[in-house]
């Protein structure tokens, strides 16, 4: 039997097989089964996916939309920054929206820019609607959530940028991807440029998005519920959190409080099972009410900030604070964003507003659109019963569903990034 | 004298920033204030123990010197530290931190034995001794893989150790977030660094500024906070709360 024989190789796979086991016959090895412990800890380094340590990665401002009057206690608001890094040569672009109060440079939103950027494209970074600084700088209604008029505000960004970059990058094809609520956005802007054909985008792949935002973000909502003693021991849990994250705080690389910065603060020594989900409620609220306070500075609507009261830049906020961190998605939803768009929406009730944001409102349009894939976990956290199966009956083939991850805690995997990088480039 | 002068000047400038930043929102003339929809005391019924409280009577003032930290931030530290990064190739700027953290050892040492923890001081000095020499100036750590621990100690802790509280929050110019007892004890670290003066900086004023600027460099290329990168409408407030929360751990950790 010569070296290199077919049935040495043979013989040698064999003897490999049986060495490594489980290794190889089960090809996704992603450890936590636990959703909420996925959610929080993530891909474990030596799982993650071999992406470039650094990409030449510039961060440009874009002016704020015409006529918006800056409050001076948001005035570090003006611009908005974006992120890019472009090839030397031709190559498609992906724009990368982020999730949930995260902003064009968050910890995931970078991940996938090295790994897109190591395969070759040029990749830009977009804000989310519901960062503040988007609200402050560029939101046309300032109320964000309200998902055609987010993809409406994020294509309006994504032509600003493409004019700033365009006389220095050459493109082959344009490519949006997103995670978490960055993941619905795409469907919408996805939807919105078959009208306005300014980017013609080649593909589009969504990253565990929420299905019906109502839905999400009730769910969210209620993980603080799980606070040991309900949510009025709010203040422990949150103590507690922030302990950690003061630990934490002059190590880590990313300061923004996204969910990201908690979860990493707790990677090291992750709660107990029943605290777990409370953890992600808090994370999530220090979002929201970041969110929930900008909007309402900007509209003047007096929810949380009594309508003629004009803050400076000195003010006192300890108070908006406190209240904005006992405000939810929901109550945002239910008494702000709902009133707000009640006279200008084709929604005749609540229900039906809720109903205009979710993918099945656009279903049939997914259904045929070719270009758009879908990955997401049989078990994450932000979907409701029954959005699993919407997502594959919609996207079908192009669904990928993992057995396990939580809500992007296998975002990292190499797998996942294999299979994203191989749905662009098919 | 000098140094009364100094004190002078610092307390004239908390009465004019404190005075001048009043923290109150301006109201639209002649009108009472609206009911917001979710109005605080309705909120918060009952809630003694709200989380985000830090003392800070001197809040406009903080305020201020915040968003200055901010734009000296923007406008010199991180483009002089862009400039460090260019130049300095990372094995260097490795170097230039492991060496101030060396030095800091001797401050640690000090407030170590005022604080009567004798092992420790012994640990550190062990470290102290094995960087400077086999560390070559403590360029290089090489107490680290060997097992001897890092400790750090300040006066604003061993003065927290003999019960005295941190004060009111006080956002120092360029240095950022601090308390009154951690500010005063920045001033009596710095005044046993010079008494030692164990880089022979006195009546060398080019060693005195290279010093200076490099520890400048050095502090802000480690750390990684960005001013208003958190979006956070509230970065005031949560940073304030960080800070005490890391100080309160600082202390606890011993």
């Amino acid at each position: 039997m010569r070296l290199g024989s077919p049935s040495m190789t043979r013989l040698a796979a064999i003897l490999l097989l049986a060495l490594c086991g489980p290794a190889f016959a089960d090809a996704y090895d992603y450890p936590y089964t636990d959703p909420y412990l996925a959610t929080v800890m993530g891909t474990p380094n030596n799982l993650k996916a071999v992406v470039p340590e650094t990409i030449p990665l510039k961060v440009r401002k874009l002016p704020r939309i015409e006529g918006r009057k800056i409050p001076d206690a948001l005035w570090y608001g003006a611009q908005l920054d974006y992120s890019y890094a472009l090839q030397k040569g031709p190559a498609p672009l992906i724009f990368v929206i982020a999730g949930t109060g995260a902003s064009h440079d968050s910890e995931k939103n970078q991940f996938l820019m090295r790994a897109f950027y190591g395969a070759g494209f040029h990749v830009v970074g977009i804000t989310s609607p519901t960062y503040p600084t988007f609200v402050i700088s560029v939101s046309t209604t300032m109320v964000p959530g309200e998902q055609r008029q987010d993809a409406a505000d994020i294509y309006m960004v994504m032509e600003k940028i493409w004019a700033q970059i365009k006389p220095h990058a050459q493109v082959t094809s344009f490519n949006l991807t997103g995670y978490s609520l960055g993941g619905t956005n795409a469907a919408f802007v996805a939807k919105l440029d078959e009208e306005r054909k300014v980017f013609n985008f080649q593909k589009v792949l969504l990253l565990n998005p929420s299905v019906h935002l109502y839905t999400s973000i009730s769910k969210l909502d209620r993980y603080l519920e799980n606070i040991p003693g309900g949510v009025d021991n709010f203040n422990r849990t949150f103590r507690k959190i922030v302990d950690k994250i003061g630990d934490q705080y002059k190590k880590s690389t990313n300061v923004t409080f996204s969910p990201d910065l908690v979860f990493e603060a707790f990677k090291d020594d992750p709660p107990r099972a029943e605290e777990l989900a409370s953890l992600i409620g808090v994370s999530f609220r220090l979002s929201s009410s970041a969110l929930v306070f900008t909007s309402d500075v900007m509209t003047n609507y007096g929810f949380i900030k009594p309508a003629n009261e004009i803050l400076t830049r000195n003010t006192k906020l300890d108070d908006y604070a406190q209240v904005s961190l006992r405000v939810g998605f929901t109550d945002y939803f239910h008494e702000y964003a709902w009133p707000y768009y009640q006279s200008t929406t084709t929604a005749k009730t609540r229900a039906e507003f809720a109903q205009l944001q979710s993918l099945e409102s656009i279903q049939d349009y997914l259904i045929s659109a070719r270009k758009i894939g879908v990955v997401d976990n049989r078990d994450d956290i932000i979907l409701g019963p029954g959005e699993i199966d919407f997502l594959v009956n919609t996207f079908d083939t192009r669904a990928k569903i993992f057995p396990v991850g939580g809500h992007l805690g296998n975002m990292e995997q190499h797998e996942t990034i294999a299979h994203i990088l191989d749905y662009f480039k098919q | 004298m000098k140094r009364q002068t100094t004190s002078v000047g610092f307390f004239m400038l908390v009465v004019l920033f404190g005075t001048a930043c009043s923290t109150a929102p301006s109201k639209q003339s002649g009108q009472p204030p609206d009911q917001p929809y979710y109005e605080r005391d309705r909120m918060m019924i009952d809630d003694t123990d709200a989380p985000l409280e830090v003392w800070d009577p001197w809040e406009g003032m903080n305020r201020a010197i915040f968003r200055f930290n901010s734009y000296a931030d923007r406008w010199v530290l991180n483009p002089a530290v862009s400039v460090y990064k260019f130049v300095f190739p990372g094995f260097v700027r490795t170097g230039v931190s492991n060496f101030f953290t060396n030095l800091d050892n001797i401050q640690t040492v000090v407030n170590q034995v005022l604080q009567l923890h004798p092992m420790p001081a012994v640990e550190t000095t062990g470290r102290f001794v094995v960087n400077t020499t086999l560390g070559i100036f403590g360029l290089f750590d090489v107490a680290t893989p060997i097992g001897m621990p890092q400790h750090y100690e300040d006066f604003g802790q061993t003065l927290g150790r003999y019960g005295v509280g941190d004060g009111p929050y006080l956002v120092l110019p360029l240095f950022g977030p601090s308390f009154v007892r951690d500010a005063g004890g920045k001033v009596v670290d710095a005044q046993i660094f010079g008494a030692i003066d164990p880089l022979g900086l006195e009546g060398r004023p080019q060693r005195t500024i290279g010093y200076y600027t490099l520890l400048v460099l050095n502090t802000r290329s480690t750390t990684s906070f960005q001013y208003y990168q958190t979006g956070s409408p509230f970065e005031y407030e949560l940073v304030r709360l960080l800070w005490h929360t890391k100080r309160q751990l600082d202390l606890e950790k011993n």
